[in-house]
């Protein structure tokens, strides 16, 4: 196991709220919650590194943003996740319907309205 | 933001052309741009029901697919929708109480998830289904399969109990419209599409 090293800070208020808060949520110690978000932290690239600590300075809008920010890599690894079952299932031994198969390379040949707004 | 229901079928179809090396068949094409995020520029909500899901997951079961794979593919999808631009939660719309309007319940039951989740645009290969005295009909376009058939299209525009109005329209002509940069509304439908009367 890894030498431990302690280090210590001084957490304001509504941020130490914030730690005791998940750490109590989610049956965690505040150490453990501290410990966890130093470890992302430090993996992180400098740029994102930078542009988190502009946005959570941010106190009407930062929060906002980096709930978007979540979002959208959830839904990214949402989407990879997706991607790689259908893989998979596309490389299992399942059944095709071939007359579904064959309507679902239909061309449109003729269109009646005008193409575009 | 465009909040979009892709019926069964077209996940189904994309998983057949997937299967069978296809790689840019209509349903390949709906399915990329709505996992993409965003549609020539505006952000997209993928929104089904967990009940349409469970008739996804029967489909595939049936055709003998791995159930592992098919939880995965699921599962991811829900994530999918839960993490869209709108974070849509498939609990809302729970089964999707059928609309009695139409005489198939499955059917009824994505019409309903379709009002429920407020979605502007509903795609499916069973217009016919989604057509009937309430609702407005235009016809669009004249397809070809490569066994030579031909098919001639139509969309259906069609109340949303909050005032508002669904667009249910073929895949082909989803794709085309959206390569072709067109406005998928119901006032540029009925600006550019001739209406079929009512029987």
């Amino acid at each position: 196991m890894a030498k431990a090293k302690s280090r210590s800070t001084s957490l304001p208020e509504d941020l130490d709220l914030r730690v005791r808060t998940i750490a109590l949520r989610e049956n965690r110690t505040p150490a453990n919650v501290l410990e966890n978000a130093v470890r992302v932290f430090t993996l992180l690239p400098q740029d994102l590194r930078n542009l988190l600590i502009e946005n959570s300075a941010d106190q009407m809008k930062g929060a906002r943003k980096i709930e978007e920010l979540s979002r959208r890599i959830m839904f990214s690894l949402a989407r990879e996740r997706f991607e790689q079952a259908a893989a998979k299932l596309a490389a299992s031994d399942g059944k095709i319907d071939h007359d579904m198969l064959n309507a679902d390379e239909m061309v449109v040949v003729e269109t009646y309205g005008p193409a575009a707004t | 933001m465009i909040v979009v229901v892709p019926d069964i079928n077209v996940l189904v179809s994309k998983l057949y052309a997937d299967k069978a090396a296809k790689s840019s068949t209509i349903s390949q094409k709906v399915v990329l741009h709505l996992v993409s995020g965003s549609i020539n520029g505006e952000p997209v909500q993928i929104a089904m029901s967990f009940k349409m899901l469970d008739t996804y997951r029967e489909v595939l079961l049936r055709k003998e697919y791995p159930e592992a794979l098919v939880e995965e593919e699921i599962s991811a999808l829900v994530d999918m929708m839960k993490f869209g631009p709108a974070g849509f939660d498939p609990h809302i719309v729970l089964g999707g109480s059928p609309d009695p309007a139409l005489k198939d319940l499955e059917d009824g039951g994505v019409l309903a998830t379709a009002y429920a989740a407020h979605a502007g645009i509903l795609i499916t290969d069973n217009l016919k289904d989604f057509a009937g005295q309430d609702a407005e009909t235009y016809r669009t376009s004249r397809v070809q399969a490569p066994d030579g058939k031909t098919r001639e299209l139509y969309c259906v525009i069609r109340a949303r109990p909050d005032g508002r109005e669904l667009v249910i329209v073929h895949p082909a002509d989803f794709i085309s419209w959206i390569d072709r940069k067109f406005k998928i509304s119901p006032e540029a439908i009925r600006q550019a599409f001739a209406v079929i009367p009512q029987p």
